[in-house]
């Protein structure tokens, strides 16, 4: 029986525990933990999504006016990424009868955020709302909306970090929600300082950097959950070798707070406090920034360590025949783990099957730097990737962890 | 549009004015390096090697760059490191527009970019808190300097 089943019976146990008027309430140990279980797991799915793009991972967030229990819209394709923390938006896809409010920053004026991506920046204010997932709700939450017409003019020191994705199309998702290792986007960094490329001041002239206290920035909408709030698991079955045309798993938040998302037997990885990094160790060489990152598409290392495919997907790594790699993932506390992956011809798999979506051995290149292994999306087939926040205490010691 | 009095000097002024911030570059002189630390408002620090002079700058945002200088003083390389991605339109100068056409073909979402076209090659890699990336003309690298030591 796999772990994975192994949850979903505890969790059947703890739905009929729920139900029966006679039980107890269950509760795991370790964090917060409430008479009645809140129902903590959500459906995800890797489906292509609105831009058709293979390996990403969405799930349904309902966001509504703040204080509002009636005023809610529920948004599809949501993309989940544990490497960046915050609720984004496309302004394209929100019913203007929300009518969320305004973040502003301490001078009173607008907020608007830029946020970095290694692949482009997306441009749009910060606007509260109260978000739920599942059972979980965290109230007036500063989420990002991307795209807003109200601020269409991008500062140039935001524009020009890389292509723009603000477009539904460009972005490849309704939204993402940032669930990752830290409890906002930017920290103590912006806190202390107006970055260029981060947020800014935005009157009625034109838009400069500004300094923004930890609490007005986009907030991982978990760690203000009521509870659960500690991290968060995502499970997504095993595929086949020729990779599948959907798969659906699950996310769970909370880490040891409930019958359902105790660690079990996985392997704790601390991470870098600052930047969120572990370490792998593949074919003799050491990677000092590597990360687990669900919204990232693929397993990125190296640049020659396989012929690259042809352009436009000169990205992705093509072998003649698909090859078998292992490495050793090391995490601060001395602990490691050994790690199997299949590297895949990507060409080979996307012209066999044009439809299919979802693949367990797509891998790439990250740049001959020698420093990066990121283990994105192809990673976490067949396992449950746990994500633990910083400061945050679980059975596992406190976070920023990742296990699995 | 009504002009105020005075509007030539003002006009002048406007020009001078109107003149694009100094670009850094990629492929520039090493004389740009300059334009790229006061726009990023760095400490700089330079280190000189017998194939290459590196110059390291490092911005209050925590961010570093590294621009590579061959002896005929040709930037052929730059670096970056840091929590936020620098201003790679002002690193890249001439070539961000390149850079950025090719890096929105990718079928890859938040995803390491490699860019590899004739004359440009970027890759860039992290995560919002942790970026790392370097460009460089391979054209451009000194006799005997390998790109992998631009970093």
């Amino acid at each position: 029986m796999t772990d994975a089943t192994v949850r979903a019976l505890l969790a059947a146990s703890a739905l009929a525990a729920l139900l029966s008027p006679a039980a107890c309430g269950g509760g795991g140990g370790g964090g917060s933990s409430s008479p009645s279980p809140v129902q903590n797991t959500q459906s995800i799915v890797v489906d292509g999504g609105p831009a058709n793009i293979p390996n990403l991972v969405f799930t349904s967030v309902t966001i509504c006016a703040p204080g509002s229990g009636t005023n809610c819209q529920t948004i599809d394709h949501v993309q989940v990424d544990t490497g960046s923390s915050g609720l984004r938006i496309f302004a394209s896809v929100l019913s203007p009868g929300l009518a969320l409010p305004q973040q502003t920053d301490g001078s009173g004026n607008p907020l608007v955020e830029c946020a970095q991506f290694v692949d482009g920046f997306s441009w749009g204010p910060v606007k509260l709302a109260d978000v739920r997932i599942a059972g979980e709700q965290a109230s007036s939450v500063p989420i990002q909306v991307i795209g807003d017409g109200n601020f269409a003019a991008i500062p140039s020191s935001c524009s020009s970090s890389g292509p723009p994705e603000n477009t539904v199309i460009d972005f490849g998702a309704n939204g993402l929600l940032g669930v990752g290792l830290f409890a906002q986007d930017c920290g103590s960094d912006c806190a202390q300082g107006a970055l260029p490329g981060a947020y800014y001041s935005c009157p009625t002239s034109a838009c400069q950097p500004v300094q923004i206290a930890i609490d007005k920035q986009l907030q991982n909408p978990v760690a203000l959950f009521a509870t659960d709030n500690n991290g968060v698991i995502v499970e997504l079955p095993s595929v086949g070798a020729d990779g599948a045309l959907t798969v659906t798993g699950s996310i769970i938040f909370g880490i040891g707070t409930q019958a359902d998302n105790g660690l079990g037997g996985a392997t704790i990885l601390g991470t870098d406090p600052n930047t969120g990094t572990i370490v792998t160790v593949y074919n003799g060489q050491r990677y000092a920034n590597s990360y687990v990152d669900a919204g990232s598409s693929g397993v990125f290392f190296g640049i020659e360590a396989f012929p690259p495919c042809r352009r436009p997907d000169q990205g992705f790594y093509c072998p003649v025949a698909t090859q078998s790699i292992s490495a050793v993932l090391q995490g601060t506390a001395q602990t490691s783990t050994d790690v199997n992956f299949a590297v895949a011809n990507a060409d080979a798999l996307f012209a066999a099957n044009p439809s299919f979506n979802a693949f367990d051995d797509l891998a790439g290149t990250a740049g001959d730097t020698s420093t990066t292994f990121a283990w994105g999306l192809s990673f976490f087939y067949g396992r449950s990737v746990y994500t633990a926040i910083e400061q945050r205490s679980t059975p596992g010691g406190m976070g920023p962890y990742v296990a699995f | 549009m009504k002009r105020p009095a005075g509007s030539k000097i003002t006009l002048a002024l406007a020009a001078l004015l109107a003149v694009p911030a100094a670009r850094g570059a990629l492929g520039d002189v090493e004389a740009s390096v300059e334009a790229d630390r006061a726009a990023m408002h760095a400490m700089q620090q330079t280190t000189r090697t017998p194939s290459f002079t590196m110059h390291e700058l490092r911005a209050p945002s925590g961010t570093t760059v590294r621009e590579y200088v061959s002896p005929a003083g040709t930037v052929f390389g730059v670096a970056w490191q840091g929590p936020t991605l620098p201003d790679l339109r002002q690193l890249l100068g001439a070539h961000f527009d390149e850079y950025a056409a090719a890096a929105a073909e990718r079928r890859t979402r938040r995803s390491p970019v490699l860019v590899q076209l004739p004359g440009l090659v970027v890759q860039s890699s992290g995560h919002m808190r942790a970026f790392l990336g370097k460009a460089y003309i391979p054209q451009a690298l000194p006799p005997g300097v390998a790109a992998a030591e631009i970093q």
